[in-house]
């Protein structure tokens, strides 16, 4: 070691500027690996969490209009509690887009409902404003924008702003808001978002407390793709459908009888009548007279005496509904009556599809109906929803939109989708830059130890007399061979730990650069108009380990020709 | 959108009130109740239609647009056709409504997308829910006060104060897009002259104004309508209805290959 040091101050230019060579590769792989380490936490966590996630489940719902509402939250949260480990939150997405109107100007706006528990105070700063002020009481409810935002169309800190959306049902809303805060403008994907009371905007969106527009889990593991798609495919598997059907109260006059409501697919699913003929048959009435119907019932031979109905017959439909201590009620026309079967519960009645649409799928019931023992005739029934096929990636998620907005379907249709299939375009970039981060590692790798082995080389062949004299007094070829390698690691070593230094000292100086890039789509991987650099211990010590490594590698094969030397060669050498 | 009445439906319907009025010896104002299902008694189209619309929206930040199409309806099924004529960016493209299926066509892709009511005409404040018949009735009843008084009042309108009833009502479904309206209709024709529509929180979102009412086979339309958003300030349409036909409307027009073989 000693002698490996005195060579090294010995030969003193030479190994500064290999050092050099060193300390700049090793400082250009810190930062580059910091850069990309940054876009991924960018897009992992500051924007994957905020639009869709890291596992996103939707229930794309179309009755009248075609809407996204998970009609029954806690169902579905205690699904993702028992089937997605490592949950760090899940978001209940309550969001709407629409048009703001300000001073004389408009423009386009997400609404975000934001909880009064939400990491958002800790994780936003305001250039102005008390982000808390959107839950005050006042005249009008308070909103926080972004800056730039606000500047289009006019408004200021405590202006008020209409913003025009609709809601779930398609109801026309221009609430008014209060500017209780600006958020610095970040970028133009981010200033779209203006953040108001979640309370406020479910009850603007016509949402009833246990209904959201679709559920965004976070996980502590979003960078693991293979782990995460793993836990959606079990989290889908565990959203399979049961039957739509109701324990509902049938009545006529005085008569009253319970029965188990069941929706029969007679428009979407033409097969449906003749499966269902297999196992209805009819003593008065036809699935004919029901198809289509909005408001007809098929009733068993067993329940329609006890009711005293008839084909024709106005009965009233009665049940609770799951959220609400108010009954959904409905007068319905018997369009047929079956005969009773082993099969057939007593309390079994059948109606069209059209009916469910407009009251079951809105007002999901307290007591669902159990499901049927005969196999072939649920076949014929509504589910209360159908399972998408997951998709692979962005393009087959694309595919999959594009075919629902073409398909004549109504229901509703779940899909559980995790952050690699919705945005794998944006995943995809990443992972380009970190190819071409790797690349630029190769390649600076070469680069140091060419000029590791050509120092090397040069100071072996200066050394020769050196080493033939060292040999013939005793030094051995290993000990020749340690000096030689020992040099090129205690330099690396010293390089690399200035490297680290000049690298901090570089990333301070590009991230305090501002970079205003608002119309740019490239400004979604900047923070505050300035890069990004997210520096990880992991990366810092590998690539270390790595260049010391490949140092001693290269210097202990290189070494191996000088400890090789016969002595009387070496000390004839001359230059 | 077309608000239309039949002649003689109506003439029929007014003396009946009338003579009911008359012999209950009261000259009180009709119900709103009665006003809606008036309504939709003379206002359902019991004949297939043609017809031109020309819609000119006026935007402070967007300029001028002019949207000219072709409305066709089928009465047996409610079907309708709308085949925009105008602009060139929009030429070609279709609205076809059968049954519950309302799909959208783009002359540009050849493709056809399942829409909602609320997808926009063109890039109007018209939608496709407005091509609805949908019964009044069904959709929206008497506003009453806390005592259960309906809100209705006499009142006069425009410059020329014509006579009229002013009534509120309130959407009884989800599913529409303004859940109170405000309307002033005539008090010898029930032809609906302005209308107010407000949103969920009661805002105030377009005033409608109805003019130009001619009679044709036997029918009141409003040849001119104008659209005036409230919310906006400054944006106006302007719908001008013209070339009328409740001629049989042939079968082919509402299916999808006749949109497509427009666009050839």
């Amino acid at each position: 070691m000693a002698i490996a040091s005195r060579n090294l101050v010995r030969q003193f230019r030479r190994n500064l500027l290999l050092g050099i060579t060193i300390a700049v590769g090793m400082a250009i792989l810190v930062v580059t690996a910091s850069f990309t380490s940054g876009l991924t936490d960018i897009l992992f966590n500051k924007v994957m969490v905020y639009m869709t996630g890291h596992i996103r489940v939707v229930r794309d719902e179309y009755t009248t209009r075609r809407s996204d509402v998970i009609r029954d939250k806690p169902r579905f949260i205690q699904a993702i509690r028992d089937n997605v480990p490592g949950i760090v939150r899940i978001d209940e997405d309550v969001s709407t887009f629409g048009r703001s109107v300000g001073n004389g100007k408009t423009g386009m706006v997400a609404l975000v409902g934001i909880q009064k528990d939400s990491d958002f105070y800790n994780e936003t700063q305001l250039e102005s404003g008390n982000p808390r002020d959107i839950f005050k009481p006042d005249v009008f409810p308070g909103i926080i924008m972004y800056k730039n935002a606000a500047k289009d169309i006019n408004v200021n800190l405590n202006d008020t702003v209409t913003i025009r959306f609709q809601s779930i049902y398609g109801q026309a809303q221009a609430p008014k808001f209060r500017v209780v805060g600006l958020i610095p403008s970040q970028n133009m994907f981010m200033d779209v978002a203006a953040f108001v009371d979640v309370d406020v905007l479910r009850g603007m969106l016509n949402l009833k407390p246990e209904e959201v527009l679709g559920l965004n889990v976070v996980t502590s593991y979003p960078a693991d793709s293979q782990k995460l798609i793993q836990v959606a495919n079990k989290l889908y598997a565990a959203l399979t459908p049961n039957l739509a059907g109701v324990k509902a109260e049938l009545s006529l006059g005085s008569a009253r009888a319970p029965a188990n409501v069941y929706a029969l697919k007679l428009d979407s699913a033409p097969q449906t009548a003749t499966v269902a003929a297999g196992s209805l048959h009819f003593l008065s009435g036809s699935l004919g007279a029901l198809a289509g119907s909005k408001d007809g019932i098929v009733l068993n031979e067993a329940m329609a005496r006890s009711l005293g109905a008839v084909v024709g017959s106005h009965v009233l439909y009665r049940y609770m509904p799951k959220f609400s201590a108010d009954p959904v009620q409905k007068e319905l026309v018997v369009k047929g009556i079956v005969k009773a079967a082993a099969s057939l519960p007593q309390e079994a009645a059948f109606a069209d599809e059209e009916l469910f649409y407009q009251t079951y799928f809105w007002n999901i019931p307290r007591e669902p109906a159990p499901a049927l023992a005969d196999a072939q005739l649920s076949k014929a029934l509504l589910l209360e929803w159908d399972l998408l096929e997951r998709s692979k990636n962005t393009d087959a998620q694309m595919k999959k939109e594009l075919r629902l907005g073409r398909e004549n379907w109504h229901g509703a249709k779940v899909d559980v989708q995790t952050m690699y299939e919705t945005a794998s375009l944006i995943i995809d970039f990443q992972r380009g830059l970190n190819l071409v981060s790797i690349i630029a590692v190769l390649v600076l790798f070469f680069v140091i130890l060419i000029g590791v082995v050509n120092t090397m080389r040069m100071s072996i062949r200066e050394r020769t007399r050196e080493i033939g004299t060292n040999r013939a007094i005793g030094m051995q070829r290993g000990d020749v061979r340690q000096v030689f390698v020992m040099e090129v690691v205690i330099l690396a070593f010293a390089a690399c730990a200035a490297g680290i230094l000049l690298a901090y000292g570089l990333m301070a100086l590009l991230s305090s650069i501002t970079i205003d890039l608002r119309d740019n789509p490239f400004s979604m991987f900047f923070v505050n108009k300035h890069l990004y650099f997210f520096p990880t211990a992991a990366s810092i010590i590998g690539n270390y380990v790595v260049i010391v490594i490949a140092a001693f590698l290269i210097s202990f094969l290189t070494a191996r020709r000088a400890a090789k030397l016969q002595v009387a060669d070496a000390l004839r050498h001359y230059e | 959108m077309y608000h239309l009445r039949r002649t003689s439906a109506a003439k029929t319907a007014g003396l009946v009130f009338v003579l009911l009025l008359a012999a209950g010896g009261l000259w009180a104002s009709p119900s709103v109740q009665q006003i809606i299902d008036f309504i939709d008694s003379t206002y359902e189209l019991r004949s297939d239609m043609t017809a031109r619309a020309k819609i000119i929206t006026k935007d402070p930040e967007q300029g001028t647009k002019v949207i000219e199409s072709v409305l066709y309806r089928r009465d047996k099924d409610d079907a309708f056709l709308i085949v925009l004529a105008s602009p060139e960016t929009e030429r070609g493209n279709g609205y076809l409504r059968v049954g519950d299926n309302m799909w959208l066509y783009k002359r540009a892709t050849r493709t056809f997308t399942h829409i909602g009511r609320d997808e926009k005409i063109g890039g109007s404040n018209a939608t496709a829910g407005d091509m609805e018949s949908r019964k009044f009735r069904e959709l929206y009843k008497p506003s009453t006060d806390a005592s259960g008084k309906e809100l209705i009042s006499e009142a006069t309108l425009g410059g020329a104060k014509i006579p009229v009833y002013r009534f509120e009502v309130v959407a009884q479904v989800n599913d529409v897009k303004y859940p109170k309206l405000v309307m002033w209709v005539t008090r010898d024709k029930f032809l609906e002259l302005k209308r107010e529509s407000y949103s969920l929180s009661g805002t105030l979102m377009e005033t409608d104004l109805f003019g130009d009412y001619k009679e044709i086979e036997g029918r009141f339309v409003p040849l001119q309508q104008w659209f005036t958003d409230e919310v906006e300030k400054g944006k106006i349409s302007k719908l001008q209805i013209t070339g009328i036909s409740f001629s049989k409307v042939d079968d082919y027009k509402f299916d999808k290959s006749y949109l497509e073989s427009l666009s050839k």
